[in-house]
């Protein structure tokens, strides 16, 4: 009696467009639930979902995708940034490089050599 | 400007659901222009899909649960070059999955395959949604007059027990019973033509 109540409890819901209540359901049981899923699908019309769900399920994608394209952004920028940073690192080393370099040069070429006697310009 | 083309899932998919995807050329080109984008392959397979949950649910609150289940599980593996009907062959194997998942939560049974993999013979052939008025009214066709009635008024009509009772000649506990007893025989029916 309580299994056929409690089946029946969840035909009902189904008659109305309810959600059934969970109960573990027999072999039997839930063969019949099936039979009354299909047997209210095929009412004309009763199938088809409404505009409003179908706009708001395409929103809850909508945020899903923007979330996920947000979430692998971020590795991707501080990719390129740390590239540029890094070019810049690279550029501003070869500049600094350059001008070691010339300042080598330069100081070289205005020292004197090692062991060279300081000798006064002639006729100074 | 052209797209590559892969194989339409995730290996870890292809291999359960679509054997013959690994067979396939694993790259091809394909104009930009033929590839979908989301949204398009979301409006072209939502109703049939909720369709689908529809006719395993009974009910409106659970088919939208469903539907909204598979394509935020599914999109994002969905590879939008596949061609339409790889995308509805794999939101129905995700579908099965939701629902198989569902029935488990909702009424402890175990999660076994459905009636149309069994009707296919486990071979997850697609099942189309109209075919479940196909398959309804063969139930009913099946089943003796009064219990092929009793369920026609209160499935197919809309009707409530009342209405029913009233439209029978009978008491309304008599189209109570009349109508468990139907659902009964239209199962038993339903699993010999399965198996």
């Amino acid at each position: 009696m309580r299994r056929q109540s409690r089946l029946s409890r969840a035909v009902d819901a189904i008659l109305r467009d309810r959600r059934p209540k969970r109960f573990p359901a027999s072999t039997d049981e839930a063969a019949q639930l099936r039979i009354a899923a299909m047997l209210r699908a095929a009412h004309p019309g009763a199938d088809l979902p409404s505009a409003e769900f179908v706009d708001r399920l395409a929103q809850q994608l909508r945020r899903q995708v923007n979330e996920a394209e947000h979430r692998t952004r971020p590795p991707l920028q501080a990719g390129r940034r740390a590239f540029l940073q890094g070019a810049g690192v690279a550029a501003a080393a070869v500049a600094a490089g350059v001008g070691v370099d010339r300042a080598v040069v330069a100081l070289r070429s205005s020292s004197p050599a090692p062991g060279a006697m300081n000798i006064p310009d002639a006729g100074g | 400007m052209f797209a590559a083309r892969s194989a339409p899932y995730p290996r870890r998919y292809r291999r359960n659901v679509q054997p013959e995807y690994g067979e396939a050329p694993l790259l091809k080109v394909v104009p930009s222009s033929e590839v979908a984008t989301w949204e398009a392959v979301y409006r072209e397979h939502v109703v049939p899909i909720y369709r689908y949950a529809f006719a395993r649910t009974g009910n409106r609150p659970d088919a939208e649960d469903v539907t909204a289940q598979v394509f935020l599980r599914a999109l994002p593996r969905l590879r939008l070059t596949a061609s339409s009907g790889e995308i509805r062959a794999y939101l129905l194997t995700t579908a099965r999955s939701v629902l198989a998942e569902h029935w488990s939560h909702h009424f402890g049974m175990a999660a076994e395959p459905l009636d149309d993999e069994r009707l296919a013979g486990g071979s997850r052939e697609e099942s189309k949604p109209d075919d479940n008025a196909q398959r309804a009214h063969a139930v009913l066709s099946r089943l003796p007059e009064r219990y092929r009635r009793v369920l026609e008024l209160r499935f197919l009509s809309g009707m409530s027990l009342k209405e029913t009772a009233r439209e029978l000649g009978v008491s309304l506990g008599n189209a109570k019973v009349l109508q468990l007893r139907a659902l009964r025989k239209a199962a038993e029916l339903d699993t010999e033509a399965v198996s």
